[in-house]
């Protein structure tokens, strides 16, 4: 493989990666303060759809966005509402964010859309650093991505050094690993965990905006395609520690990315043979990382008072 | 009278405004709620072809319901059941050739054993993950899911592909390996014997067997499982398979029953419809085939309501997701029996 | 005339129809060290719940420095400086110690390592103790994280510092080192209130001792004015004449010593030679550890929690196997088969330490209960389930062993815990085993209930049965043992026969004494 092959795989690599690292990081907090939420991939739909709709509707991906993250930490606040005020079982609630958002996206999608198959969605612009973006092999690989890759590298950073190095990781680790002692000193966990809930949402909002306006172009029913459970994947592979989720998540967008190349220099293989490469990367991360130290303590436990 | 504590009040209240949410959708489709209702309840269950097809389509729900009921009692959370359907109907037809020459009475129970088995591989494979590297069982059994579909997918494009070579689906069953009809002038297959033969042979697996206190115990309190010398990691993987096999065979009666061939998407959506058949009856195999009953006449309610008016079908996930949640606040009510 | 720290008024609680506490009032001034006494369910836990902000009361009023207050949160009462150090520790494992000074405590911002770390320092100096605020919490023993525990409360300005019973899980030597700890906290000025059943910490540290007793505060008076006898009549019957009842319910310290019965022609049943096991974190829980049970005897383990004793009976069950060394039982060898299912069919029966984790199914009936430990022997059936004769064998337990319940489809979970504790052994002595793993089977229960549990075992020593009793509680070993094997800090003294020790040679093994 030359080198431009290998710049250009690595660079929609990272694109491919985005819509996980989002949604991973998301829930990577979420599941430190004890939430665990398996829709995911409900709100990744409703952000991706929320994100077509309006960027369509105020013709800026901005609004897209906007909309996605409002719309995503609503459904996080839903699952919340139900995991951790009423106290329910977190992984029924999260299927019925995963119907919720099937629905929801399709139904709009339909409502909206229907007959207008050739829509140009508003997308995000690369980001142009000039002489930076021109530079071979480094340019396209570090310096032409939308800015919202940027974003979410930096937020993978952001996060570990919240949660590591400040007042407010402490207290979300807290509740999540032994929620009486964050109780014993006077902390809410139930408020802490709600916030921790609508924002796991708002991030899989994020990502599947990233998904239908800087990855793709446009909205199809289930276009998240189990993506959310990877992503939940990228969680436990990565011992819920968001700098090891970045990595993770740049590994499953690389096979993503280098599943659709490689096609073409193999022709007798079977092309349904690459598709599943992704998900086959995902089950053996899962029974190589099960069962790790690092896991919440009182992970999908609700907390209640004596 | 009732007096509710205010969980439960704020429970019920989030539970009205799912049902708000449903009005609004139909509002913004600009619909009558009460037309689209009256189709529902019309079109799903009380025209005869209504009542028929809702029957036709809870067979399957049946059939995926009971397995998912069995694993979620094991505190096994079995969302894999469409992959495992895939694969049970695509073993089945895999080995159609080599069964079609035999007699009937036969070939199809060993057709339908295929497709059990098909399943029950499939899940066992999400369940060795589990009971030997403690893979969440979760992730696992949606991933074989998506490899699932597109194995299916090369299956129907190369190796059973239909020799016309045209059209990605396989060749249609002989006549001697398909269910047959059980009244004329509708889609009703005798896989509707076959659910009601399953309904039985799980409520006495869960309710009367050692098996199914196993089962329960693992699923309330796996260390006391431990404790008691059940191994919770035998049970998840024997659950997993078990759940499989039932998904397959919905799978191959699907196929032999009403299609009669294998082809992309013939079953989709059923496996999460299943977790909601489940969950709606707590789990009770008993209970099973009326959430089914319910859910398939909600289906095809749902298949008039795009029909008839603007309503969009993906609504039918919301009034899904809905009951799901309803399930959840009904958990929390204050049991009647108790006070 | 000094105001009270804490002043509590005809303070009241119910839980539906049980009334936890009723009418209490009591005074705590500064520097005072107050005992509150009662047996399991007296309503001690109650008040503290009602002090530290967790309940609220029904009725009655808390004033606070003179002033009335309501503890609606835990928050309140710890802005009001009221610290409290609970029975249970509220700790998180992986933290550091100085992390934990500053859960709360700290702002949501950036974390300043060197801060925090003197700030461990400076607490710990005050009271002088000794702690490195880099240590994970989770490392530390049972004695070190109830000092982080300690430290925590102090962190923030406190007048009053409520300890739920301190002492049941220490050694005797740290039990000395926490009365050193009250005392320079009484000179600071600090009013402490200490929940207990112990009554050798009550004349150790303590300044007055105020009982309950259903609900009730029976009586409030100097230490120097109680006697043993009479705090225990208050504790047991709610009477204060301080005269000894006739027909006091049978109680393991007020029994005369029992001659140890030596077995020695009785076949071995239980067999262990140079054990070594490791804790789920990788350290070292038992190393080195040999003994045998005969036909006959009750083998006494000693030691404070979290030495190795679960470890030790969670592998003789058959649920881990040993990291070194051997052990065998009716046949049964470690280094071969060995499974919960294969030493429940030769006869082993297990009363768990952690009832509600491993002992029951809360949800399920009483007769489904009763089948956990029979599921592999033939007695409920090969392939379906034989309910009936589960439900008449619970039915019949349930009169034998009086548990207080509305029948075998009850779910166990509604249960008192005593009763709960009298399935367990109903269930798991009624195949008639052959060795019997007690693990603090009287743990929890009323004084009534514990005699009872205590003739049972007894009994069943008398039948043949070889019995490992693991226990803490010096008065029930004393009761019980023929013969006694100390675990401490990973090492093992024993085992000796009763007659060739005495309670303080087995109290200094506790403490890691040799």
């Amino acid at each position: 493989m030359d080198l431009m092959l290998l710049t250009g795989l690595l660079a929609s690599g990272v694109r491919f990666a985005m819509p996980l690292l989002f949604a991973a990081l998301g829930e990577t907090v979420g599941q430190k303060s004890g939430v665990l939420n398996v829709g995911l991939e409900g709100i990744m739909l409703v952000g991706a759809f929320l994100a077509v709709a309006f960027s369509v509707a105020t013709g800026s991906p901005w609004g897209g966005l906007l909309a996605a993250t409002l719309g995503g930490a609503a459904m996080g606040l839903l699952h919340g509402f139900f995991a951790v005020r009423l106290k329910v079982d977190q992984i029924v609630s999260g299927l019925a964010l995963i119907l919720l958002g099937l629905g929801l996206s399709g139904f709009g999608y339909r409502l909206i859309f229907a007959g207008h198959q050739s829509i140009r969605v508003p997308g995000f612009e690369r980001l142009d650093l000039g002489p930076l973006s021109d530079l071979p092999v480094l340019g396209p690989l570090l310096f032409s991505h939308h800015l919202l890759a940027y974003v979410g590298i930096f937020m993978a950073v952001g996060l570990w050094w919240i949660l590591t190095r400040t007042g407010l990781g402490l207290t979300i680790r807290a509740v999540g690993e032994n929620p009486k002692a964050a109780d014993s000193v006077g902390i809410d966990v139930d408020k802490v965990r709600m916030r921790c809930a609508a924002f796991g949402g708002a991030m899989a909002g994020i990502g599947g905006a990233y998904l239908s306006t800087a990855q793709l172009a446009g909205f199809v029913e289930d276009m998240v395609a189990g993506r959310g459970f990877i992503a939940i994947a990228c969680v436990v592979f990565a011992r819920w520690n968001p700098l090891g989720v970045l990595a993770v998540a740049l590994i499953f967008g690389i096979a993503d990315a280098g599943q659709i190349r490689l096609q073409p220099f193999f022709p007798q293989i079977p092309y349904q043979f690459f598709i599943i490469l992704p998900y086959v990367l995902a089950l053996v991360a899962l029974a190589g990382s099960a069962k790790s130290a690092s896991l919440p303590a009182a992970l999908a436990q609700p907390y209640r008072k004596a | 009278m009732l007096v509710l504590d205010r969980d439960s009040r704020v429970a019920l209240m989030a539970l009205a405004a799912c049902a708000l949410l449903l009005l609004g959708l139909i509002a913004l489709a600009g619909e009558s709620p009460l037309r689209v209702l009256a189709i529902l309840i019309g079109d799903g269950f009380l025209t005869r072809a209504g009542l028929a097809d809702a029957l036709v389509r809870s067979i399957p729900l049946t059939l995926t319901g009971l397995g998912v009921a069995l694993s979620f009692r094991a505190g096994v959370f079995n969302i894999g059941v469409d992959g495992q359907l895939l694969i049970g109907a695509a073993l089945a037809m895999a080995c159609a050739p080599i069964l079609g020459p035999l007699p009937s009475a036969l070939a199809l129970p060993l057709l339908l054993l295929a497709g059990t088995l098909g399943g029950a591989i499939w899940g066992g494979i999400a369940g060795i993950l589990k009971a030997r590297f403690g893979a969440n069982e979760i992730i696992a059994t949606i991933m074989l899911n998506y490899i699932a579909i597109q194995m299916v997918s090369w299956l129907i494009r190369g190796p059973l592909q239909e020799p016309m070579g045209i059209f990605p689906r396989s060749e249609k069953l002989t006549a001697s390996l398909r269910l047959p009809i059980l009244f004329d002038g509708t889609r009703l297959s005798a896989g509707l014997i076959v659910a009601a033969l399953a309904c039985v042979a799980v409520w006495f697996l869960v309710a009367r067997s050692r098996y199914g206190y196993a089962l329960t115990v693992t699923g309330k309190n796996a260390d006391a499982a431990r404790y008691g010398g059940i191994q919770p990691a035998v049970i998840a993987f024997s659950v997993l398979c078990l759940s499989g096999a039932l998904a397959g065979l919905a799978g191959i009666v699907e196929v032999s029953g009403l299609h009669g061939r294998l082809q992309e998407g013939f079953a989709g959506g059923i496996g999460i419809t299943a977790i909601a058949v489940a969950l709606l009856a707590r789990l009770s195999p008993l209970w099973v085939p009326v959430a089914a009953f319910g859910f398939a006449g909600l289906y095809v309610g749902s298949d008039a309501i795009a029909r008839l008016t603007a309503v969009p079908f993906p609504l039918v996930h919301v009034i899904e997701g809905t009951i799901v949640l309803a399930f959840l606040v009904l958990q929390i009510m204050p049991k009647a029996k108790d006070l | 005339m000094t105001v009270p720290v804490l002043e509590l008024t005809r303070l009241s609680k119910r839980y539906g129809e049980v009334t936890a506490v009723a009418g209490l009032s009591l005074k705590l001034e500064p520097g005072e060290v107050v005992a509150l006494l009662g047996e399991n369910g007296a309503g001690k836990s109650t008040v503290v719940n009602m002090i530290t902000g967790m309940t609220r009361p029904d009725t009655g009023q808390i004033h606070l420095q003179g002033k009335e207050v309501h503890l609606d949160t835990p928050r309140d009462a710890l802005d009001r400086g009221i610290g409290v150090v609970h029975q249970h520790y509220a700790l998180v494992g992986n933290f550091t110690v100085a992390e934990t000074l500053a859960l709360g405590r700290a702002g949501p911002g950036v974390l300043d390592r060197k801060v925090l770390h003197a700030d461990v320092r400076r607490v710990a100096e005050r009271i002088g103790m000794q702690m490195d605020p880099a240590a994970l919490v989770g490392s530390l023993d049972v004695a070190g994280q109830q000092r982080v525990e300690i430290l925590k409360a102090l962190s923030r300005k406190v007048s009053l510092l409520v300890l739920d019973e301190p002492t049941a899980v220490l050694s005797p030597e740290d039990a000395a080192r926490l009365f050193d700890v009250v005392r320079a906290l009484r000179a600071d000025g600090v009013a402490i209130l200490m929940v207990t059943h112990r009554l050798a910490d009550v004349f150790a540290v303590c300044d007055r001792a105020a009982v309950m007793h259903a609900g009730h505060l029976v009586c409030d008076l100097p230490v120097a004015s109680a006697t043993k006898q009479g705090l225990i009549s208050a504790m047991i019957s709610g009477n204060t004449d301080m005269a000894q009842l006739p027909g006091l319910p049978v109680q393991a310290n007020v029994l005369p010593d029992r001659p140890p019965t030596p077995v020695s022609d009785t076949p071995i049943r239980v067999s262990v030679r140079n054990l070594k096991l490791l804790r789920a974190n990788g350290s070292q829980a038992v190393q080195g550890l040999g003994f045998d049970i005969r036909a006959g005897e009750i083998m006494a383990l000693a030691g404070i929690d979290g030495n190795g004793q679960s470890e030790l009976v969670q592998c003789l069950a058959g649920l881990n196997l040993p990291d070194d060394g051997t052990a065998e039982i009716c046949g049964c060898r470690s280094d071969g088969h060995w499974t919960p299912r294969l030493l429940r069919n030769a006869g082993v029966a297990h009363v768990p330490d952690d009832r509600r984790r491993y002992g029951i199914i809360s949800d399920l009936s009483l007769s489904a209960n009763m089948m956990l430990s029979h599921f592999f022997s033939p007695r409920y059936g090969r392939t379906v389930l034989d309910r009936a004769r589960a439900r008449d064998d619970t039915r019949r337990a349930i009169d034998e062993y009086d548990i207080r319940t509305t029948g075998p489809d009850q779910p166990i979970g509604r249960l008192s815990g005593g009763n709960q504790q009298k399935l367990v052994l109903a269930r798991e002595l009624l195949a008639g085993p052959r060795v019997i793993l007690a693990a603090h089977p009287s743990r929890g229960l009323d004084i009534r209930t514990i005699g009872a549990v205590q003739d049972i075992l007894r009994r069943q020593r008398d039948a043949g049965a070889a019995i490992l009793l693991v226990s803490a509680d010096l008065d029930e070993i004393r009761a019980l043992a023929d013969r006694v094997v100390v675990l401490a800090a990973g090492t093992a003294f024993g085992p000796v026969a009763m007659a060739d020790t005495d309670m303080a040679q087995i109290g200094a093994w506790m403490a890691g004494h040799a």
